[in-house]
């Protein structure tokens, strides 16, 4: 029971922490912690692709 | 979810928020503090020309940098955007902001561009310069074409807007035919057609007050 209360507490203030620097520093709601992906998470497939004579990524969502 | 992003080198690390934001338009993003704004191309072979054709377009129209094609199949440009919306700029900047707007659009009238108007919402600001957010907006003028209203929505959009007041409209229809010798050309062509004998800036600011804002 102390353990969940603690773990609460701890992501109350995380989210809060998170929440005050995306106000202060403009993110438009985007939080720059989360721009990669955290271990788990699948990676979209890449491949190249050429248009008009100019070489481009392309990212395949799963 | 979104089910695919093409991106251009050097803008690759866009694969990761544009696979966590469904793309809609109009809606923005940040990213290393840039933002990138997305909006919505006709097709896959419209973003891709908008994607190739950026250098030639990168004086008029913020910079495509990739598109993203939504879970609906809807394709958007994503483009690097480097400065305020009209709805951000403040109130002593709106005189400067609207100023810009009509000589962006004289430039694009110059050479031979048109955009079917523009409105507060579809234009950047950023050093004392406007840009469209979008560069599908713009098209190679037909020789049919007229950009005269063109010039009358644009001032039209500006006041209902808020972003510039009646009286100013004087001042901004001098502005748009100081800055281009096609839009004074047309202007007079027009009071021509119609046998009207006002001046050319008089017969924009009439014909801007008598049509309803479409934007």
């Amino acid at each position: 029971m102390k353990a969940q209360a603690i773990a609460k507490n701890a992501m109350q203030g995380m989210q809060e922490f998170f929440r005050l620097k995306a106000g202060k520093e403009d993110f438009g709601g985007y939080l720059p912690l989360f721009s990669r992906p955290a271990s788990g998470v699948r990676p979209a497939s890449v491949s190249a692709v050429a248009i008009g004579g100019r070489k481009f990524t392309r990212y395949r969502y799963e | 979810m979104n089910r695919f992003a093409v991106l251009a080198p050097g803008f690759e690390r866009l694969s990761y928020p544009l696979d966590r934001h469904d793309a809609a338009d109009g809606s923005a993003f940040s990213e290393r503090s840039e933002r990138f704004c997305l909006s919505r191309a006709q097709s896959e072979e419209h973003a891709q020309m908008a994607l190739v054709s950026a250098g030639g377009l990168s004086e008029h129209a913020s910079e495509p940098v990739g598109y993203v094609c939504a879970g609906q199949g809807e394709i958007f440009v994503v483009c690097r955007s480097s400065g305020r919306k009209g709805k951000e700029i403040a109130h002593d900047e709106r005189r400067a902001f609207s100023t810009a707007v009509v000589k962006r659009l004289a430039a694009l009238h110059t050479e031979g561009l048109g955009c079917g108007g523009l409105s507060p919402e579809a234009v950047e600001f950023a050093g004392k310069q406007a840009k469209l957010l979008s560069p599908l907006r713009i098209f190679a003028l037909a020789e049919g074409d007229s950009v005269y209203y063109e010039a009358v929505s644009t001032l039209r959009a500006l006041v209902s807007s808020g972003v510039a007041t009646e009286g100013e409209m004087p001042k901004l229809a001098s502005a748009y035919l100081s800055h281009s010798p096609v839009c004074r050309h047309e202007v007079a062509q027009h009071l021509q057609k119609k046998g009207r004998k006002g001046t050319a800036r008089d017969e924009l600011v009439k014909s801007a007050m008598k049509i309803i804002p479409f934007f």
